[in-house]
């Protein structure tokens, strides 16, 4: 077939691949007779009533600092100044060891939180920065009982194992670590990886264990394709997207195991389409999701597992059906025409119910959306001790009691119920 | 002497770099058959994709499911209210009436009474207070301080759920400084708190 040929068929199959689009998109309007808020409000819905102390911020984590002890002697080392210079060195003189040895406390850089992930059993958080560490916290007592030293500081994601034992992480080095908690530390002090997930053409954007599987993990990447893997063997299992069909056009950077099908998953993309997978067949992807104007930074599924959130730049989460692929619902804030810096979404979760929609933005909100009625009931940005900088992660406590948020202003805190139980009357 | 004729012909023409040979444009040519062949294969996933709205529910019925699933399920992070009949108003207003000097009832459980218990002089007290009457224990402030009666809903062997169940509000997990340790709450087999 000539060239002249193949152009003409590329052109035509373009043309029928936008008529096919079209009409898919017109099919489905006409199945959207209404929307989550139109049902709810018909059936006598009101939006819940959440004060400013009902849900408080009683833990505020801080260690992501990105200090460093340098000894006063060494700095006057070629080597070690060259690697300081130009950094704001503090004029505090701290006991460093058992020897006494007089150090100089440098604070050179804003360790921005970029990840956070509850432990499914026991109250613990894992959190990423890019001052090169991960550490784990007792929520309940806001103590660190790890700090992981990373090779690579550029750290994106960050996730626990189902058995809460290992915790993974990942980012610009496009591998993914595992660490061992419970392995002994070397002669440094630190943790050692205990296995290192290569494969991946691009930076780790997301990564999640399958529940319940300690050696399955699922990774999302800036190469447009998503990663099953054996970390047992270090393995990839299966590869969705990239060069099979039906895959994400664009990087890939989030993804979310269905709790109730664990063989379910979806993942978010920059080509602002959601996609859901089946672990058991690679490819295609089973549905798209399309609604969003832009990035899709964040996706989780449903408390149900048969719906699934996102959170998007163009600034608004969407609700969609699993099965059907539907929009149910856009929770989005009016901004003024002229108003271009539009907060993104960076981050969501459901509470346990489904009733409440926690989104995190780029401006430091934290919006806490009633789902049924599609309103703001309350923005943690706004409350006491609430945080000074963009919301980066947050994410649900196993037993949906806490939320913790993690922030660009370095630190994570937990928010909780602080209210009481009230008594109403009724007028019968 | 003869001398030979000389034949002067054209100059040859200045040598030239030869043009490239004449291959075919494989590059151009594969990547628009590739091109054509991914279009193909979409063109067959959105036929698919059409064919399968055929007959499927409407949006309606994924609201209505939303909404059963939102309503029958509890929320340890969303007030729980309970209906009280309007027969017992009588009765909170006398109680109200009877309690209205007397200090020590506290207000915020739900007693009509709105004063606050005059005991705990912690200065972070705001709006909390702990009930010996009604035995509430809804203090919430947070109080590092050893007498402040806060206290009285975090000690050892703590009878009250925690926010994980969502029928109560002892608030003990997550408000208690002194929290430590987790233990079974032996009432509803949640977690609750112990020091």
């Amino acid at each position: 077939m000539s060239v002249a040929e193949l152009k003409e068929r590329h052109i035509a199959a373009k043309a029928t691949v936008n008529g096919l689009r079209e009409r898919l998109k017109q099919r489905r309007q006409a199945l959207l007779d209404t929307d989550v808020v139109g049902y709810a409000k018909s059936h006598g819905k009101t939006a819940i009533s959440l004060g400013s102390t009902d849900l408080v911020c009683c833990r505020t984590m801080q260690g992501h600092t990105g200090k460093v002890y340098v000894r006063i002697a060494e700095l006057e080392k070629p080597d070690v100044m060259r690697k300081y210079r130009g950094k704001d060195v503090s004029n505090d003189c701290l006991s460093h060891n058992a020897h006494k040895k007089k150090c100089v406390k440098l604070s050179w850089f804003a360790a921005k939180v970029y990840s956070l992930d509850w432990a499914p059993e026991r109250n613990r958080i894992v959190s990423a920065s890019q001052d090169g560490r991960l550490i784990v916290w007792n929520a309940l007592t806001s103590q660190k009982t790890h700090a992981i030293k990373l090779h690579c500081a550029w750290v994106m994601t960050c996730a626990f194992a189902p058995y809460s034992q290992s915790v993974a992480c990942g980012g610009l080095d496009s591998a993914c670590s595992i660490f061992n908690l419970n392995s002994q530390v070397d002669r440094d002090g630190n943790i050692p990886i205990s296995r290192i997930l290569t494969g991946h053409k691009g930076y780790v954007s997301s990564c999640q264990y399958v529940p319940d599987q300690e050696s399955r993990l699922i990774t999302s990447s800036g190469d447009q394709t998503c990663v099953l893997w054996d970390v047992s063997t270090g393995q990839r299992i299966s590869v969705f997207g990239g060069e099979f069909p039906s895959g994400h056009t664009a990087d890939v950077l989030s993804v979310s195991v269905n709790s109730s099908n664990s063989n379910m998953f979806v993942s978010g993309s920059c080509d602002a389409t959601a996609r859901l997978w089946d672990t058991r067949k690679a490819s295609p992807a089973v549905r798209t999701y399309h609604g969003h104007e832009g990035d899709v930074n964040a996706v989780k599924f449903f408390p149900d597992g048969q719906r699934l959130g996102t959170g998007s730049d163009d600034g608004t989460c969407r609700l969609f059906d699993m099965g059907t692929g539907h929009q149910l619902q856009v929770y989005s804030q009016q901004h003024d025409s002229n108003d271009n810096d539009v907060p993104i979404v960076t981050s969501i979760a459901f509470s346990i119910s489904g009733r409440l929609l926690f989104a995190g933005y780029s401006n430091g909100d934290c919006y806490v959306w009633d789902t049924l009625v599609a309103e703001v009931v309350l923005n943690l940005g706004t409350l006491q001790n609430s945080h000074e900088g963009r919301i980066s992660c947050l994410g649900l406590s196993s037993d949906g009691s806490a939320l913790c948020t993690g922030s660009w202003d370095k630190s994570l805190k937990i928010w909780a119920f602080g209210g009481h139980r009230r008594v109403i009357h009724s007028l019968h | 002497m003869e001398t030979a004729a000389v034949v002067v012909t054209d100059a040859p023409p200045p040598p030239a770099p030869r043009s490239p040979p004449g291959y075919p444009d494989l590059c151009g040519r594969h990547r628009l058959q590739v091109e054509v062949q991914i279009l193909n294969r979409e063109i067959g996933f959105l036929e698919e994709e059409l064919q399968s709205l055929e007959g499927l529910q409407s949006v309606s019925g994924c609201c209505k499911e939303v909404n059963e699933y939102v309503g029958s399920q509890p929320d340890p992070l969303i007030p729980l209210t309970k209906k009280r009949r309007k027969s017992c108003c009588i009765w909170r207003w006398l109680w109200a009436k009877l309690c209205f000097n007397i200090s020590w009832i506290c207000c915020c459980c739900g007693c009509p009474c709105r004063q606050r218990r005059p005991i705990c002089t912690c200065k972070h007290l705001k709006n909390c207070c702990c009930c010996r009457r009604c035995r509430c224990h809804c203090c919430r402030c947070g109080c590092p301080n050893r007498n402040c009666s806060k206290a009285t809903c975090c000690r050892p062997r703590c009878r009250l759920r925690n926010l994980s169940c969502p029928e109560c509000s002892c608030g003990c997990v997550w408000s208690c400084s002194k929290f430590t340790e987790i233990c079974l709450c032996p009432k509803c087999s949640s977690t609750c708190c112990m020091s």
